[in-house]
């Protein structure tokens, strides 16, 4: 019994590739089925995300899983393998283990310990779950990576402080306001960062926005996207007197907000902290803004200076997590012994019992045949299943266990 | 000394909340100060934002404020009972009323002209500093001057 991980991700495949191979929600489902078809193993699972599309098979064939999940990504996609075939990683039992419990905990993700990727890996779950395509195995094995990442994420630091702009700014302004409930933000010129931003900041619950931009149609349009307010561009100084955040990314080659700009309003605002996100390059804000009394201004250096900072923060806490993996790696695998144990030890109870069975038949009541044949075999195993506990002691009852189904052609007894 | 009029009673008690309320808003005008700084030299820290420390101040204010105002009142009745006076040129009686003072035109700055940040919470750690001084460097002056005599 072999746990197999095969699949892609952003480090091993580039984008143009990876787009064309991932699964939508609802091709999950048919796509589980048909591996199901095509990779001999008895339990599987699916997971694809933006940035990885990999799967998880319990099999005895190790050695083939590669080849047929290479050859279902090409049907299935119809693509050819040739395109993707050498992005693709394998691993077998505890790397792939390894592997899953790394995924899951942020550790292999692109953005260092992100915590959507667990909510992901639930949703997939929950998809093979219901198809009926998860056994003992990898019930147990993502059962075990769900609490891994719980533990990591509570015990290590790896999912603190923000390490991307706008989350970063998110995590100043509640620095400033506390948790974000309806403050106002005015954006000051568009574009692609400042709307990323201002998402953050309304999924994070800033309230009403304004958007002033040099040209007005440009506003509306970014208006009407967040359901915010177009300002003209002449009126945003008199708008700064009741907005709590700005966001500023014009196109100036000058400062648009000057130190005397922002003075004046702070008398307006009775002193109520004022939050300036400078964006664009060159500088919106006149960096002399920040000297005055409750306001901050943070520019893209300030935010990278962050985000960079807690980058480092996370990567210092990477050992700590592969310790807490290590130690569940070794727990699951104390299980999956055991269970494999157990197995090969019933089939070998339940062949014992078939060939006495046959030679008892005939010539014995049935209530006599049924004593004789626990009383044999009862005799016959007690000395392996002895000599197993003890090998067990010191870890080395695997090659007892393989030798016992090789030498009595157990395989044959699975069901 | 008349320990057993009420207003003695009164007047510890309420003396004592309302330092202790003090207290705490010293506290957290500081905490509010660090938090600022940090933030204007582009640190991250742990801890309540801006407008939770300002917030818990303010309350911390608005309870200490009236409970002083009693304690006061119930001095002055005090003393009146015990020496005959208003009033006595004393380091606790002094530290109150200026206490008083301050706190009052604090609470007036924000919940009436709703004035926020940096400014009022430097006023009210400040403001509890002197008191402090007050208090304490008038103790000492006093106990010099006992012993002097």
């Amino acid at each position: 019994m072999h746990i197999v991980n095969v699949g892609l991700n952003h480090k091993t495949c580039p984008i143009e590739t990876r787009e064309r191979l991932v699964f939508s929600k609802a091709g999950q489902r048919e796509a589980l089925e048909i591996i199901r078809g095509k990779i001999r193993g008895s339990e599987w699972f699916l997971l694809s995300t933006c940035n990885r599309v990999e799967a998880y098979f319990v099999t005895h064939e190790p050695e083939r899983v590669r080849e047929d999940f290479e050859q279902f990504l090409s049907e299935f996609h119809r693509i050819d393998s040739k395109g993707f075939r050498h992005h693709l990683y394998h691993y077998e039992n505890e790397e792939a283990v390894r592997h899953l419990f790394r995924v899951i905990c942020g550790l292999d993700s692109l953005v260092l310990g992100e915590n959507e990727i667990h909510g992901q890996i639930k949703e997939s779950f929950g998809v093979a779950s219901q198809a009926g395509m998860l056994g003992p195995v990898l019930g147990r094995l993502f059962e075990r990576a769900f609490q891994v990442s719980k533990k990591v994420r509570t015990d290590t630091k790896i999912n603190e402080g923000a390490v991307s702009i706008p989350s970063v700014a998110v995590e100043l302004a509640e620095k400033i306001f506390g948790r974000l409930h309806g403050e106002k933000v005015l954006v000051l010129g568009t574009g692609d960062m400042s709307e990323l931003t201002l998402k953050h900041l309304v999924t994070s619950g800033a309230g009403a926005i304004l958007v002033a931009n040099r040209t007005y149609e440009r506003a509306q349009s970014l208006a009407k996207e967040f359901n915010a307010e177009a300002v003209h561009f002449d009126e945003w100084l008199e708008r700064l007197k009741t907005v709590d955040i700005v966001i500023t990314s014009t196109a100036a080659p000058h400062p648009v907000v000057t130190y005397h700009d922002v003075d004046s309003v702070m008398k307006f605002r009775r002193h109520k902290p004022l939050f300036l996100i400078d964006i664009a390059v060159p500088r919106d804000v006149e960096a002399r803004v920040s000297e005055i009394d409750d306001v901050y201004l943070y520019n893209i250096d300030d935010l990278k200076v962050v985000a960079d900072a807690n980058l480092k923060e996370r990567k210092n806490e990477i050992e700590a997590c592969e310790k807490v993996i290590d130690e569940k790696i070794a727990e699951f695998f104390k299980w999956m012994n055991g269970l494999e144990s157990s197995e090969i030890i019933n089939r070998l109870r339940e062949y014992l019992d078939f060939c006495l069975a046959e030679e008892l038949k005939n010539g014995f009541p049935e209530a006599e045949a049924q004593k004789i044949r626990d009383r044999v075999r009862s005799k016959i195993m007690h000395a392996p299943l002895e000599t197993l506990k003890e090998a067990a002691k010191n870890g080395g009852a695997h090659r007892y266990l393989e030798a016992l189904e090789a030498l009595f052609d157990l395989e044959k007894m699975r069901r | 000394m008349n320990t057993e009029s009420p207003y003695f009673w009164i007047h510890i008690v309420a003396a004592a909340i309302a330092y202790f309320s003090f207290t705490f808003a010293f506290i957290a005008g500081l905490l509010y100060l660090y938090q600022d700084w940090q933030l204007k030299h582009r640190r991250l820290t742990k801890g309540p934002s801006l407008e939770t420390i300002e917030k818990i101040m303010f309350r911390a204010l608005l309870v200490g404020l009236p409970v002083l105002t009693v304690a006061l009142v119930s001095g002055f009745i005090w003393l009146k009972w015990e020496f005959g006076t208003f009033w006595l040129w004393n380091s606790k009686v002094m530290a109150s009323v200026f206490a008083w003072v301050v706190y009052t035109a604090l609470f007036y700055f924000h919940y009436v002209s709703n004035i926020h940040g940096r400014k009022v919470v430097i006023l009210c750690v400040f403001a509890f500093s002197l008191i402090l001084v007050i208090f304490l460097g008038m103790s000492l002056f006093e106990a010099q001057i006992r012993a002097y005599r």
